[in-house]
């Protein structure tokens, strides 16, 4: 049971025909205002995420630079097992053996850090968090980079 | 607006804040309107329709410039007006002072109704539908959006909005039959 043709028409055009309201004075600049508010935060946000990418690959880069030194050692420690003969495996049992030390230190380190921020995060006032945190940090990238060469600490 | 839409939309999308004025401008009315006919609050049209804008700013690089701009934007406002209906508390105001645009419905019973279907009689005869049949007829006769614009904008099935478009005229042709019983 549809509308017959002629009213269904006359239906579209009435509504075709209803005006278009109008907000009120303000409206387009209250807009604007939110619009410009938005466009900041995003501006924000973006700053932010390049701050914090900008600070990681600094991180990353003096990492890479501290620990460059001891790499080169490193390998030039191994290079002349590994030519030996039979020296292919026994370099990877001492791989295998510095890995292990490697990830004892690791997990004890790992320990220290939770327990160390536990006490933190229940006493310490957020400056000094900050301050312990960088401490640590610098402590963490000290000890991977290491002083000694590889020979000496096997 | 002396820019086409499509230059207008280019230069919001190169980072141009400014630009995007003109979208408020090319479209503030047809939103207001469109949200003022859902809600039948003008504050909460507005709001609504305020959010759109916004969201639709913050939405603009998601926008296929290929598809029409108009039932993209439009979808976005049916979902800020959703969201106000389901908020609930403001959305009915029919009260004269508070909404002199719109008639009383009230008096449709009561007046004579004539044969012809002025724009006091159809912004009545729509603020009676529910919200789903008086969107679909809106968005079809004064937006001029085809079925399969109304159903994205809806985010329903093109043939759920045909059946909402041929239940939303019953429902009007009932309501007039019932004005006017000859």
């Amino acid at each position: 049971m549809d509308m017959g043709t002629g009213q269904r028409d006359r239906l579209a055009a009435a509504i075709a025909a209803l005006p278009y309201r109008t907000p009120t004075t303000g409206f387009r600049a209250r807009v604007m205002a939110a619009v410009a508010a938005e466009a900041a935060a995003k501006e924000r946000l973006g700053w932010a995420i390049k701050g914090l990418a900008g600070l990681t690959a600094s991180w990353a880069g003096l990492v890479g630079l501290v620990s460059a030194g001891p790499l080169w050692r490193l390998a030039a420690d191994y290079a002349p097992l590994a030519a030996e003969p039979g020296g292919v495996s026994q370099l990877a049992r001492l791989l295998g053996a510095r890995a292990a030390l490697l990830a004892g230190k690791l997990a004890a380190g790992a320990a220290f850090a939770r327990d160390l921020a536990g006490i933190a995060l229940a006493y310490l006032p957020p400056a000094h968090e900050i301050a312990l945190a960088a401490l640590i940090s610098a402590a963490v990238i000290g000890i991977a980079a290491g002083r000694r060469t590889a020979a000496q600490r096997i | 607006m002396g820019e086409t839409e499509k230059e207008l939309l280019g230069r919001c999308l190169a980072g141009d804040t400014a630009a995007f004025g003109g979208v408020v401008d090319a479209y503030q009315d047809r939103l207001y309107s469109f949200a003022l006919r859902l809600l039948k609050d003008p504050a909460a049209a507005e709001e609504a329709a305020q959010a759109a804008f916004v969201k639709a700013f913050g939405a603009l690089h998601s926008y296929d410039t290929v598809q029409p701009f108009a039932p993209w934007l439009f979808r976005i406002a049916h979902n800020a007006c959703m969201d106000a209906l389901r908020a609930g508390g403001r959305t009915v105001s029919l009260d004269a002072e508070e909404f002199p645009d719109l008639p009383d419905c009230a008096r449709a019973v009561d007046e004579t109704v004539s044969d012809s279907l002025d724009s006091e009689r159809i912004e009545t005869l729509l603020a009676s539908l529910p919200a789903i049949y008086s969107e679909a007829l809106l968005l079809q006769y004064k937006e001029d959006l085809g079925p399969a614009d109304i159903a994205r904008v809806m985010g329903v099935p093109e043939g759920t909005v045909k059946a909402r478009l041929f239940r939303g005229r019953e429902l009007i042709r009932a309501k007039l039959k019932q004005a006017q019983p000859f």
